[in-house]
């Protein structure tokens, strides 16, 4: 019997240092768990919104920026938008996104790529909600079988990464960069691709080194990737992985010159404001806030596809320079937006698309392949 | 492969090795005493997490490093009285107690937001050894926590073969019923070997927010944890040998960045790299089949027998 | 001190599931009672840790009751969960009855799932129905397998301690796995996914609108077949008195090398029939990293059910209940699906610390 009570007594010890645990975590923020956007005013009270994503709203990368649009579109509209983070598997996705339909939101978020399967089957099961999901492009047959309610959502992140490649070919010496890229696919490698071909839109010659390093979230192995580029004499390296990004600011902080590093989606300048040269807003956060605004206003259309890109919803504009300024150079700049930025806007300058169209950027070394000259560059 | 390309490739696999390192000795002592601690991937996220949370808080290395160990204590406590204390089975235990632990890390990881340091720890080029040509640069021009973590390695082998109690812990593994014949609790020796153990898994954490970020990221032990095991059987449960072991992996692992430099790596599958070290544990384990875990390993002690 | 209350912690280590006398012969009341307790404790616990989250227990787990079985939806997808389960602690309790630990049982699900996935969506799309479910669960299994396999002869052959072998294999699997994805089968413009299965490969409906299909009458039969050759079959009988002891298994002209291949190729097909039916029964392609745990919290069904084929399928229910239950939380009571994970490593230690789960140590 005593010792019964011990182990009853030992396993509240536990249960008491969770507490502690749990609470000190807790008193962060109270705003945390379901994060309301104060369903109280405006007429839209009753519209709900859901999210679900792979990672936390909080990670300063690419769910951080989803979660702002998204309570900013809350906020500004009176909606009811809650936003889950930390799923890994399909069937997660799955019966997560279940269990909110059914919970009766109006539209249901589905930020992963991948998960258009399980987007397809709740917009079947329940088709007075709408179901997106992105960033991904539907295929041909998708667009015929998909339920109505169905919509995709993508931003052209190429754009964004083509330009700051083109901005970083127009520094002063720098004549090798790299990228350190997560996992191989289109949507990741698009974005070293995109930075490998808008340097060579400057300067051809520019070498260029990238790493998949399989990981979102191991600092240590992407400071290590990041390090081996620096020694090999890479200039500026960009961030195509997520919240591991924090392992090549160390390693651009501990080189022996001047390294700049150019992370995505989320303007994290104070994280590392010594290395940090400008990062890529893919605008994530404005797209949502748009498909939001849309959703709940007057509601999207049948099959709605949303692609965004630099031209139609600002994406891919880098974050301002600060007192990265003098490093560029000021002509540079100046010649950058004449050369780059205007030339993507009027047209003269066409950027490739992700895999639907021809050429491509979606594929591993389609960025050092293609004639940059082809679209518009002048080098 | 030209010369800066080869000190690179050693210099990053040194850094790579520092973590790793740290919790295979942690569970070379755990297991030297007779209790596998699968368990200490879960250490190691706790002390990672609980570290970050110090450092942005403090902006401080020492506060950080104090906050990891404390965590690593008190885990290790948990751990000792489950182990050890309750003898429950020690496989199922660790791989529960992983589960939990990436579990609530996640969760907290969610509610508590940090930010980016960068590294506190000072980088330490050592007074004339990291003049040595070559050798300097790649073994004596790091931060100070990689000093600091080989300086465990000879004070662990000490301690396992020239102290008392390091022998004591040795046999409570070996030979549990002598060391119980002898008058010695094998429980006590087993639970502090278990809170060591812990300990060092957490502080692997702990570095590894140190030396890159000072930020906590979910997910960032990335398996280190279950590597160590597969060091420690290779290490033949010597601390010397587990630092080669560790190193050997850190350079393994830096050899995929150097594609810029080795052309050839380039036609390499990413996943072969990523599956390396655990096949090397494999190949190890196989060819290392005298390797023999310390006889009393798994067993929990319930007294003497008769 | 301890022996008093708890005799049995020193009784031999006896691999559970070969006993004559089941438990549940030798004290029925005391282990429901252990059991009821535990999971008291257990909801204690959790109870606490909700509060300090801010959320309300008895919110929380109405959630989770709803989550799990809320609605027909939430029932099959219970029961699709439960079915691999079921298969991913077959993976371990049978080399546990003769006496191995296999802590692989993830990766051989996920080489099932690669084999699987490789088979269903190469076939012509015009292979009849039966043919390639068949053909694509063969797979599946034969893959799964063939990678316990190699920790059985390793460990038959070499003496290499197959706890360390099937766990570090795991990590090899998932590589394979992303390579298989990125690489072998890729969709072009979408990541972390193989092209799907032809539709002949997938396990048919069983219930409309909901995710369960024929996949668990699979599980089902595969538990009952495995319960069967353990205990009416000379093979059984052989793994049994190998779990016993090797020296006696030996002395009565049993093959050990034979026995742990057997034993591993069995269990590694279970798991690879798990990975089959994630496949081609709920998520109609391989993904990268398409398990939340399975194979490891198959340890714990396995433990749970002592081992028993039977009790597997039970134990197997009320852990995906809590998986599944546990996708709901956030929805319904604002907390961290994470929180999921918790859970179930709790409620197992917790098990474990109130002896209702007494497993023994592995031959090491």
């Amino acid at each position: 019997m005593v010792s019964q009570i011990r182990r009853i007594g030992g396993l509240l010890l536990i249960v008491i240092a969770a507490v502690a645990i749990a609470s000190c975590g807790g008193s962060d923020d109270s705003s945390s768990g379901s994060a309301n956007g104060d369903g109280g005013g405006g007429g839209n009270g009753d519209f709900k919104v859901a999210l679900m994503s792979e990672g936390a709203k909080n990670d300063k990368s690419f769910s951080n920026s989803v979660y702002d649009g998204a309570s900013r579109a809350a906020k500004e509209h009176g909606l009811d938008m809650e936003f889950v983070g930390s799923l890994v598997t399909p069937d997660e996705f799955l019966r997560q996104g279940n269990s909110f339909a059914s919970s009766g939101v109006d539209l249901l978020m589905f930020i992963h790529g991948g998960m258009a399967v399980q987007a397809r089957e709740v917009a079947r099961r329940f088709p007075d909600v709408t179901v997106c999901v992105g960033p991904v492009q539907p295929t041909p047959e998708e667009e015929k079988t998909d339920p109505p309610n169905m919509c995709y959502w993508d931003v052209q992140q190429q754009d964004g990464s083509f330009m700051a490649g083109a901005l970083v070919a127009m520094m002063p010496g720098v004549d090798h960069i790299g990228s350190v890229n997560a996992f191989e696919f289109a949507a990741i490698t698009r974005q070293a691709e995109g930075f490998a071909l808008g340097a060579r839109c400057i300067n051809p010659d520019i070498k260029f080194t990238q790493t998949y390093i399989e990981t979102w979230t191991d600092t240590d192995k992407a400071r290590a990737a990041a390090q081996s580029m620096i020694s090999a004499g890479v200039d500026v390296i960009l961030s195509a992985t997520d919240s591991a990004v924090v392992g090549i600011y160390e390693a651009a902080r501990d080189a022996s010159k001047p390294v700049y590093v150019i992370p995505s989606y989320f303007d994290a300048y104070e994280q590392a404001p010594d290395v940090i040269l400008t990062t890529i807003l893919h605008n994530l956060d404005g797209a949502i806030d748009d498909l939001i605004t849309q959703a709940q206003g007057e509601g999207l259309e049948d099959h709605a596809v949303l692609d965004y890109d630099f031209v139609n919803g600002d994406v891919g504009k880098l974050a301002p320079f600060r007192d990265k300024k003098k490093a560029i150079g000021a002509e540079n700049i100046e010649r950058w937006q004449t050369e780059i930025v205007d030339a993507v806007k009027s047209g003269d300058l066409e950027i490739p698309g992700t895999v639907t169209t021809d050429p491509q950027l979606g594929s591993v070394g389609s960025g050092t392949k293609l004639d940059p000259t082809e679209f518009g560059c002048k080098a | 492969m030209s010369e800066a390309a080869f000190i690179a490739l050693v210099v990053v696999g040194v850094q790579l090795m520092v973590p790793l390192l740290l919790a295979s000795l942690g569970e070379l002592i755990s297991e030297r005493a007779g209790v596998l601690n699968i368990g200490i991937e879960g250490c190691m996220a706790l002390g990672a997490f609980f570290a970050a949370v110090a450092v942005t808080s403090t902006d401080s290395l020492i506060a950080g490093l104090a906050l990891g160990l404390a965590v690593g204590v008190l885990t290790g406590i948990v751990l000792a009285w489950l182990y050890v204390g309750l003898g429950l089975n020690q496989i199922i235990t660790g791989l529960m107690f992983t589960i939990l632990a990436l579990g609530v890390t996640a969760a907290l990881f969610e509610r508590y937001t940090q930010s980016a340091k960068g590294t506190l720890a000072p980088r330490l080029p050592i007074p004339l050894l990291s003049d040595i040509p070559w050798i300097g640069e790649m073994f004596f021009d790091h931060s100070i926590l990689v000093y600091g973590a080989v300086a465990l390695v000879p004070v662990c082998a000490w301690f396992l073969k020239g102290t008392w109690w390091g022998l004591r812990t040795t046999s409570a593994g070996e030979n549990p019923s002598a060391l119980d014949s002898a008058g010695y609790s094998v429980r006590l020796y087993r639970s502090i070997a278990v809170v060591i153990g812990s300990t060092l898994a957490a502080l692997g954490g702990a570095v590894l927010v140190l030396a890159t970020s000072g930020r906590f990221v979910s997910g960032m032990t990335a398996g280190r944890g279950f590597i160590a095991l597969g060091v420690v059987v290779v290490a033949r449960w010597y601390p010397g040998r587990a630092l080669l072991v560790c190193l050997l992996i850190g350079i393994t692992q830096a050899l995929q960045f150097q594609v810029a430099a080795i052309d050839a790596l380039e036609s390499v599958p990413v996943d072969v790299w990523v599956a390396l070290p655990y096949l090397a544990a494999v190949l190890a384990v196989v060819i290392g089949r005298r390797a023999r875990y310390p006889s009393a390993t798994t067993i929990p002690w319930i007294g003497q027998k008769g | 001190m301890r022996m008093d209350s708890t005799g049995l912690a020193s009784a031999p280590p006896v691999a559970v599931g070969s006993r004559r006398d089941g438990w549940w012969k030798a004290a029925p009341v005391r282990a429901a009672v252990r059991l009821a307790g535990a999971l008291a404790l257990t909801a204690g616990l959790m109870s606490v840790l909700v509060i300090a989250l801010g959320a309300n227990p008895v919110e929380t787990f109405q959630a989770l009751w709803q989550g799990a079985f809320g609605s027909p939806f939430n029932v099959g997808s219970t029961a699709i969960v439960a079915a691999i389960l079921v298969l991913t602690a077959l993976a371990f309790a049978l080399p546990y009855t003769s006496g191995f630990l296999n802590v692989g049982g993830e990766g051989q699900m996920y080489v099932g799932a690669i084999a699987s996935a490789g088979v269903g969506l190469s076939l012509a799309p015009s292979t009849p129905v039966v043919v390639a479910l068949l053909v694509s669960v063969a797979g599946g299994v034969v893959g799964g397998s063939l990678w316990a396999g190699v920790v059985g002869v390793l460990r038959a052959w070499t003496g290499a301690n197959e706890m360390i072998t099937s766990l570090m294999l795991n990590f090899v699997a998932f590589a394979l796995a992303n390579y298989a994805v990125s690489v072998l089968w890729p969709v072009p413009g979408v990541g972390q996914q193989t092209q799907p299965v032809i539709p002949a490969a997938r396990f048919p409906e069983l219930w409309t609108n909901t995710p369960l299909n024929t996949a668990v009458l699979l599980a089902l039969a595969v538990a009952a077949g495995v319960w069967w050759i353990l205990r009416h079959t000379r093979l059984g009988f052989k793994m049994r008195v190998t779990g016993l002891s090797e020296g006696a298994a030996r002395q009565a002209g049993v093959g050990i090398r034979g026995i742990t291949t057997t034993t591993f190729l069995l269990a590694g097909g279970c798991a690879g029939a798990a990975g089959a039916i994630s496949v081609l029964g709920v998520n109609g392609a391989l993904y990268n990293g398409f398990s939340a745990d399975y194979g490891f919290i198959g340890i714990a069904v396995a433990l749970v059910a002592r081992s028993s084929p039977i009790l597997i399928v039970p134990a197997a229910v009320l852990f995906a209940a809590l998986r599944v239950g546990s996708d709901n939380l956030f929805a319904n009571a604002g907390i961290s699906p994470s929180l999921g994970a918790v859970i179930v490593g709790s409620l197992v230690i917790t098990l474990l610390a109130t002896r209702v789960l007494r497993p023994t140590a592995g031959k090491g």
